[in-house]
């Protein structure tokens, strides 16, 4: 075990300096850029999969919507990749930092609301009432709203957070567990594997969906408010 | 790096990383960073301040308590 259960989730180093930066660079090495017309199969594969998420995506949005297309492409593809390089033992995934995921989730937010007040200002205003409301309790709602609309961002990234962080953290007790119970008890140690590998699945299942939820939550505000 | 150009008539320096960076990056770049992602910077500000203020709100409180160390602490 580690010398306590969250050293995995401290700032990575090199030689005594911290490494976060090429960390979080790195799932761009793993994202071929094509420049041929016709390229090999890897480069084929992953043009694929990101013509498919970005046509699935941006299907609903109007002109003004689909100028976002690169942001949040790229958001989801660097999501996904980082939240599965974090799968393997001994890494170290930026998106369990809350500071990263906050400064995700902020700009982008922000970004969304402030399209929305710009262009339609009226629109994205009557939002915080919704329909349908009885007069006396217009105030309460709007107030409601408003806190709702604010704490957006903070649900983006702690939802994000938290899942990567319990997942990985219920991976450690569970492998600590099974290697404890190897010595003693084996057949507990055989279902506690079993349990793992049915958790490793989950933590990969989880990696994506995470990812996709992020994107599209964002892509969700922005569809409102354009 | 070259500094100054192989032909004599060129007497500025080269630099042909951020000519590459311009040619590749910024030039397909510059109507998403000058047009749609306006509101993505403001945002960014916004980030920016907010990283400040707990920056700012985490210096106070470690100066605090390193210049008044509470006795008994185990």
């Amino acid at each position: 075990m580690n010398e306590n259960l969250f050293t995995p989730f401290s700032t990575p180093t090199i030689l005594n300096q911290p490494a976060t930066i090429p960390i979080i660079l790195f799932p761009t090495l793993l994202i071929l850029t094509p420049k041929h017309p016709i390229n090999n199969r890897l480069t084929t594969i992953q043009q694929n999969l990101t013509r498919f998420t970005l046509k699935q995506m941006m299907m609903t949005h109007n002109a003004k919507g689909q100028t976002w297309s690169l942001m949040l492409t790229s958001l989801i593809t660097f999501t996904a990749t980082t939240n599965l390089l974090g799968l393997m033992p001994y890494s170290f995934t930026p998106t369990t930092q809350l500071s990263m995921n906050l400064a995700m989730a902020i700009p982008l937010w922000a970004g969304t609301v402030i399209v929305g007040l710009r262009f339609k200002t009226k629109n994205s205003l009557a939002h915080l009432l919704p329909q349908g409301t009885p007069t006396p309790l217009i105030p309460m709602l709007v107030a409601i709203e408003t806190i709702s609309l604010l704490i957006q961002p903070v649900a983006l990234a702690v939802r994000l957070t938290a899942n990567i962080t319990a997942g990985h953290l219920l991976m450690h007790l569970i492998g600590n567990t099974v290697l404890a119970l190897s010595t003693t008890n084996l057949s507990m140690a055989l279902l506690a594997s079993t349990l793992l590998v049915l958790l490793t699945i989950l933590e990969i299942a989880v990696a994506l969906i995470q990812a996709y939820v992020f994107t599209l939550l964002i892509s969700l505000y922005l569809h409102n408010n354009t | 790096m070259k500094l100054y150009g192989t032909r004599g008539d060129i007497s500025h320096f080269q630099c042909p990383m951020l000519q590459s960076f311009i040619k590749n990056v910024w030039i397909p770049l510059k109507p998403y960073y000058t047009k749609v992602y306006q509101e993505i910077w403001i945002g960014m500000g916004l980030m920016g301040f907010i990283v400040y203020k707990i920056r700012a709100a985490d210096k106070r409180n470690k100066a605090l308590k390193a210049s008044a160390p509470a006795p008994g602490h185990h």
